[in-house]
């Protein structure tokens, strides 16, 4: 069998003259600056619209259609169940950090690092519980207070306890 | 198990540290970790927090990078209310610059009911609401006080051609583009306008087609050195050191008598040089908008016993600044009443926004 | 002879037991919060500012000096062992570091990056005491046009230097400079691409790219490990120093790299992150064996490491000579030393010498004492490696967090950060390289601003950026830039085919 060459860059380039496109046009509908040359807030980030487009267009002559097409098919031959579980991994995590973050100034630094970590740890390491409570509690205490008294970084507290 | 060892470790030299350098001025460390500690009993009554307020750190910002005018100013402030004791939590200064201020005014809106933050302004925080540059008036803070006021200075290269203020705003009138004016404001705002109210006091008829470039990172004083520009317009006590080893030359300030020692004390007033106006750099603090009550209460009492201690007015005399304290009321009729001014030379020169 | 008797006093002052403890607790401050994503050596000098107020000015700035460099030698440790930089000027120290610590040679490459620094750091001393006032009067040279220029210059460097093919180098940097045009525009005040969400008005900080990029998109990295059940890096570890042969490599790169970062650092805003990466590049240039860049070349860690470190004394003399801060570490000590009743500038030196001097003496101590407590610190620290994977790396999503709730007590943060997690996820896959991205996030405000700084000054006209020779010059610099890497890669081709 011949190895083909594959990548991704039609597909690159394409996402790259889309990027530059959109963002030509919103660089253009910004509000007109109230002193000087009205247009002058939208001049660089035109400039760096053409400039996307310019190399979406390079990087697309030099790619084609069917390497990328072959790259695809490629990656989807190549996943393996493992592949697979990390991605799911990768949602996961994603997902996890949502919550964080919604949590985080509702529930208090500590509460909400704990819960995220023990979260982690869980998908990471199993369900080894003592373990996982034992990191993810010494590890938001930890940095609480490291953060908070030592560095001058003040993190949210936990309502009702007021820690 | 390794990793939590390791990581205890770690942590313990952190701590053991942070104990090290803690030591040296024990009185806030242990005084503010007995607050907090002591604080736990009283938080489902927010009203009667009066007493223990502040017992957190205070959230102290100045809206432009450091060495400036606001910068110097709430650290000053900060400094001498820990030297006399009268707060005792820490108040860390940040620097959130950007926008002539903007950017800070923005932030600000985020902390809304906040009783830790504190910020300093001065007329930008009017200024670039009036000329839209910001959405955010100072009716979206809460004035807490004024403290002192400074004045502006324009100053050249020591190879300039620019002998006197007279000079430059007679260039100016045969031709608005070739003296280029920078400032570390941005346009619109302070620098730009203490200038353009004084040109247009000596006669110069074109202000909108004067090139006005902003430097906001700090390096204002590094292009006016290099001959980048011709003609800074900055605050008194920014150039200071510039003037004394002869560097820069200052050929005008904006108070009404001359003001300062030394070297600064020879710099002609523009009113000695003809030209009848005066331009002053007040500055105040401000709390986020919807400050509670109590917070608002202890900044107000706390200031004022500030000013009138003996270490404030060393500091006043180091710095140059003259006096200017005034009450939260006082301080917002100003407010309004300078608002109002500022909006009427905005207008005059073409840069008040609708 | 008279700098020197100053400098003799100087070094008396500094070596008082007092100085002397407080520069060793400084540079292990700084070490530890350089480590720490998100916290680099402007909060650890911010950290300290009410503790110096109750010092005296040469103790306080040379506390917060220490503080500056410890963070310079402890930034790179995390970007060799987790892949994480500690902040911008660090960013260097992964390309080469972490794959070195991967290739199961992290004593070497912690020991190199603590020799490079020392190096760098010492020798800019000494380019400090000799060349203080020229290097500032050149510095003064760049107005706006050279500044734009300047920044070109390094971003086409980056680009056409970074792995993978120019043309999606230039897309990186060009996606990299869209996001710097986020939030309020300082020339206009206008809000720009800020979909009415405010925390975004201050424009996204490249802290927080850089740990979303490189933090989260390690972690993303690391599951596929985790689930093979792959095993720890390295679990016995040797001592933490370089072999002879090491050295013979590295030694001419380090020497390189040091006025190159020392110039760049002196320039007020450019700062250590520009001067890593161009040592990078420059080396990169030199090295006969380019490919092997990336991949766990020793040079490619030695030299920025050196840079980085030199810029960091660097940006000491706009500061000390005309009271300017060259960077935002130097901006909080000079804010420092007004609060102190001190007027940094061009009478500094002649009206309070003991400062200026005892810092000058306490920088050339710290070194000597960092280099010192770095080596055995290191030897702790590089155990890292054989933490289990599965428990490492929630523990460095935890810190990812908290350093960039740390940059400004935004949770809005949170979501940029993962989005860019993600994002980097998918520019790895699609080999679009991430670091010419990272440096336009980092000076594309500064780029755009110079721009239209310079075209004001000219009445608009572009003649101003080929009006000086020094404009000149860095023109032909980016040139050269783009066009040699494509020349060298070429005749590469052309050698290939004839063999």
């Amino acid at each position: 069998m011949e190895k083909q060459k594959t990548n991704f860059d039609f597909l690159t380039g394409l996402i790259t003259i889309v990027i530059g496109i959109v963002y030509g046009i919103m660089s253009y509908m910004l509000k007109r600056s109230p002193m000087g040359n009205p247009l002058s807030p939208s001049i660089f980030p035109l400039i760096l619209a053409c400039g996307m487009v310019l190399f979406g267009i390079i990087l697309l002559l030099r790619s084609d259609l069917e390497t990328t097409k072959r790259a695809f098919a490629k990656v989807k031959a190549t996943t393996t169940a493992n592949d697979k579980l990390s991605h799911q991994m990768i949602f996961a995590t994603v997902a996890a950090a949502v919550v964080y973050a919604l949590l985080f100034e509702r529930v208090g630094y500590v509460i909400a690092t704990f819960l995220f970590m023990g979260f982690m740890l869980t998908i990471t390491n199993g369900k080894k519980w003592l373990l996982n409570v034992i990191i993810s509690l010494v590890f938001s205490i930890v940095v609480y207070y490291v953060f908070g008294y030592l560095l001058g970084v003040i993190l949210p507290k936990t309502p009702f306890l007021n820690i | 198990m390794k990793l939590n060892k390791k990581l205890i470790s770690s942590m313990l030299s952190v701590a053991l540290i942070g104990a090290l350098a803690l030591s040296g001025c024990a009185s806030q460390s242990s005084s503010s970790t007995s607050a907090a500690s002591s604080s736990s009993s009283s938080s489902s009554s927010e009203t009667q927090t009066t007493v223990d307020y502040p017992k957190n750190a205070m959230e102290f910002i100045a809206p432009s990078g450091a060495g400036g005018g606001w910068d110097l100013t709430i650290r000053t402030v900060a400094k001498v209310l820990q030297d006399t004791s009268l707060v005792t939590v820490p108040m860390p200064v940040t620097n959130n610059s950007g926008g002539g201020g903007g950017v800070n005014l923005a932030y600000m809106q985020t902390q809304e009911g906040s009783d830790k933050l504190i910020s300093v302004y001065s007329p930008p925080i009017l200024l670039i609401n009036l000329n839209g540059s910001s959405e955010y008036s100072y009716k979206e803070t809460t004035p807490i006080a004024r403290l002192i006021t400074d004045y502006g200075a324009f100053v050249v290269p020591k190879d300039s051609p620019y002998k006197s203020i007279a000079d430059v705003m007679d260039a100016l009138k045969k031709d608005p583009k070739s003296v280029k004016i920078g400032g570390g404001s941005s346009a619109g705002s302070m620098d730009h306008i203490q200038f353009l109210i004084v040109a247009k006091a000596a006669g110069v008829t074109d202000l909108k087609d004067i090139d006005y470039i902003s430097f906001q990172d700090g390096t204002a004083t590094a292009q006016i050195l290099g001959g980048h520009v011709d003609l800074l317009t900055t605050g008194l006590g920014d150039v200071q050191s510039l003037i004394e080893s002869g560097d820069l030359i200052a050929l005008a300030q904006t108070a009404s008598d001359r003001v300062g020692e030394g070297a600064l004390a020879e710099i002609p007033t523009c009113k000695e040089q003809g030209i009848d106006v005066t331009f002053e750099n007040w500055r105040g603090l401000f709390g986020a908008p919807g400050m509670p009550d109590y917070a608002v209460e202890f900044w107000r009492d706390t200031l004022k016993k500030m000013t009138e201690t003996d270490e404030w007015n060393a500091e006043r005399a180091k710095h140059g600044w003259a006096d200017a304290y005034m009450d939260k009321e006082d301080f917002e009729s100003f407010l309004a009443e300078k608002n109002e001014e500022y909006k009427g030379i905005l207008a005059e020169i073409g840069l008040l926004a609708e | 002879m008279e700098v020197l008797s100053l400098f003799f006093d100087g070094l008396l002052t500094a070596i008082q037991p007092y100085h002397l403890l407080l520069i060793t607790f400084g540079g292990v401050l700084g070490t530890i919060v350089g480590m720490l994503p998100g916290l680099g050596p402007a909060t650890g000098v911010a950290v300290l500012l009410p503790i110096t107020f109750s010092m005296s000015p040469t103790a306080a700035l040379i506390t917060m000096a220490g503080v500056y460099y410890g963070a310079m030698f402890g930034g790179s440790r995390s970007s060799i062992l987790i892949n994480t930089p500690g902040d911008g000027a660090a960013l260097a120290a992964t390309f080469d570091g972490y794959p070195m610590a991967m290739n199961g040679k992290a004593e070497s490459a912690l020991a190199i990056s603590a020799i490079a620094s020392f190096i760098g750091g010492l020798i800019s001393v000494f380019f400090l005491i000799a060349l203080a006032t020229p290097v500032a009067k050149f510095a003064l040279k760049f107005g706006p046009a050279e500044y734009f220029l300047l920044m070109v210059a390094a971003l086409s460097m980056t680009a056409s230097m970074s792995k993978g093919n120019m043309v999606k180098g230039f897309i990186s940097t060009l996606f990299g400079l869209i996001i710097s045009t986020v939030g309020i525009d300082a020339q206009s005040g206008i809000p720009r691409f800020t979909f009415g969400i405010l925390e975004l008005q201050t424009g996204i900080d490249f802290l927080v790219v850089i740990i979303g990029l490189y933090a989260l998109g390690e972690v993303f990295k690391a599951f596929k490990a985790i689930n093979e059940g792959k095993k720890v890096p390295q679990k016995k570890f040797g001592k933490i120093w370089i072999t002879k042969e090491e050295w013979r490599k590295t030694w001419l790169p380090i020497l390189r790299s040091t006025p190159l970062g020392f110039v760049v650092g002196a320039l007020p805003g450019a700062g250590g992150t520009m001067a890593s990466l161009m040592a990078y590049n420059n080396e990169k240039q030199f090295s006969k064996n380019p490919d092997d860049f990336g991949k766990g070349e020793i040079v490619g860690l030695a030299a920025p490491e050196a840079a980085n470190n030199a810029a960091s004394v660097g940006a000491f003399i706009p500061m000390l000579t005309l009271g300017i801060p060259g960077s935002g570490t130097t901006a909080v000590m000079m804010g420092a030393l007004l609060m102190l009743g001190i007027q940094p500038g061009p009478l500094l030196f002649t009206q309070h010498p003991d400062v200026a001097w005892g810092l000058i003496a306490s920088m050339v101590i710290g070194n000597f004492v960092l280099a010192v407590v770095n080596i055995p610190m290191a030897g702790l620290l590089v155990r890292v490696l054989a933490v289990d994977a599965k428990i490492l790396y929630p523990i460095v999503l935890g810190l990812a967090f908290v350093g960039t709730y740390a940059i400004s007590s935004s949770v809005v943060d949170f979501f940029i950060l993962i989005i860019f997690g993600v994002l980097g996820y998918f520019m790895e896959k699609i080999k679009i390289p991430t670091a010419p991205m990272i440096l336009a996030v980092i000076v594309g405000g500064t780029m755009e601003q110079s721009f239209r700084q310079a075209t004001r000054i000219s009445n608009g006209s572009l003649g101003i950026f080929v009006e000086s020779p020094l404009a000149l010059a860095l023109i032909a610099i980016t040139i050269i830039s783009v066009v040699y890497p494509a020349i060298k890669a070429s005749l590469a081709k052309r050698k290939a085919k004839t063999v």
